[in-house]
């Protein structure tokens, strides 16, 4: 009975998630087109949590719907009328074709996949050694201690996109341009925010969350502070003290061991958690900040600028 | 039919879908969104094949792998997002 029942939901879930992608693909207008995206997001991290993948879910509905969401917004409100999507019939078939010939081989490759039952290394790595990793959360064990210098890399590019953004951009983000916010509920919600991005840190260890969860959740309380007319909430000097923050950490961690003569990025069995906390706290304060320097647009220095001049007028 | 077929096709369909659109927009944002769609579809595939049964704990590294696509893939659309802004206020002026 509770077998049927599971299955009618991940059915109606699955069924969902097609529609909402095939419709966000396929609008015109650009606003709903984007609404649809930001739903298929959530639909996604409740699949993540039929899947046994509840950090990926925390991470799904604060990056994917969240910041990508709000991006995708302040993207599209310069747009007036965005190109007219009908190609010829003749290319139309074609990219369906092309795209439904590659599904398919993946879908094949995918029955093989599913049907072999071999525990794979990474498992063993996994959960064998837990013990002496130093975290209980296998997730963060691979992340930050397995396959960290993935995570060092994934920090890097976090910080160039940021630092891209703040060279190429014009300016998303101009306060007199907001519809009217709720303030005061931004403002009751901003420390519940904080405090619940400050647990998802400490817990990460034990239990799902960990640095990128508390980052993202963080960096969407922060968009909001800028929403709703406040200030980006930290000077310049201080930015790219913050942005280079979680990088810096990894990095000190990873040559210290090379000192001792050991490869880059070894981790004592003793020390572990301590080291693991300290790099997802500095790697949470970085991605804090690069997420929501992204709604910025531009570089903070032009912001500032314009926050000033608008002050001195009003 | 199980749960790992219903998201395997799920998340090759999203896959298809997203393809075709980034083949067939014609507005870059449009296409920001397709690509993203496809990631989506991606990702549910990955966690779809590391999925070990109901009680039992899935792959873990397949998860953390996707956690770092899911990062990777917001930091590239910003970017994409901003280039694309950035764009279109030089076309204008």
């Amino acid at each position: 009975m509770i077998a049927e029942a599971t299955l009618i939901v991940d059915l109606m879930l699955g069924a969902l998630a097609c529609a909402l992608g095939l419709l966000s693909v396929g609008l015109s207008n650009l606003k709903q087109a984007i609404a649809m995206f930001i739903a298929l997001g959530l639909i996604l991290a409740l699949i993540w949590l039929r899947l046994a993948a509840p950090d990926l879910a925390l991470a799904e509905a604060a990056l994917g719907s969240g910041v990508l969401g709000g991006l995708l917004i302040m993207a599209s409100r310069g747009i007036k009328k965005p190109a007219p999507d009908h190609g010829s019939h003749l290319k139309n078939i074609a990219a369906t074709s092309l795209s439904l010939l590659l599904a398919m081989v993946m879908g094949y490759a995918s029955l093989e996949l599913l049907s072999t039952d071999n525990r794979q290394l990474a498992e063993v790595l996994t959960f064998e050694y837990l013990a002496d990793s130093g975290v209980t959360n296998p997730v963060t064990a691979v992340l930050l201690n397995y396959r960290a210098y993935d995570t060092l890399l994934e920090l890097t590019v976090v910080l160039a996109a940021c630092i891209s953004v703040f060279i190429a951009g014009p300016q998303f983000l101009l306060t007199d341009k907001t519809a009217p916010f709720p303030q005061r509920l931004i403002k009751a919600l901003l420390p519940v925010i904080a405090l619940f991005a400050c647990y998802l840190l400490w817990i990460g260890a034990k239990e799902p969350g960990g640095a990128f969860q508390a980052g993202s959740l963080l960096a969407g309380g922060v968009a909001l502070f800028m929403l709703i007319g406040l200030r980006y909430p930290l000077s310049v000097r201080s930015l790219r003290w913050s942005l280079g923050l979680g990088v810096l950490a990894f990095l000190v961690v990873g040559l210290s061991s090379l000192l001792s003569g050991q490869p880059f990025f070894t981790l004592e069995s003793e020390t572990a958690g301590l080291v693991i906390l300290l790099i997802e706290i500095a790697a949470t304060i970085s991605v804090t900040a690069a997420l929501a320097a992204l709604f910025l647009g531009g570089h903070p220095q032009r912001w500032y600028a314009h926050a000033s001049k608008k002050e001195e007028s009003s | 039919m199980s749960t790992l077929l219903i998201f395997n096709f799920a998340a090759l369909f999203l896959f298809a879908a997203g393809l075709r659109g980034v083949l067939l927009r014609r507005s870059v944002v449009g296409q920001i969104i397709s690509i993203n769609v496809c990631g989506c579809g991606l990702f549910l595939w990955m966690v779809t094949l590391a999925f070990r049964g109901e009680g039992e704990a899935a792959n873990a590294l397949m998860h953390a792998l996707v956690l770092t696509g899911i990062v990777v893939a917001v930091s590239a659309s910003a970017l994409a997002l901003v280039i694309d802004s950035r764009l279109r206020a030089n076309h204008d002026e």
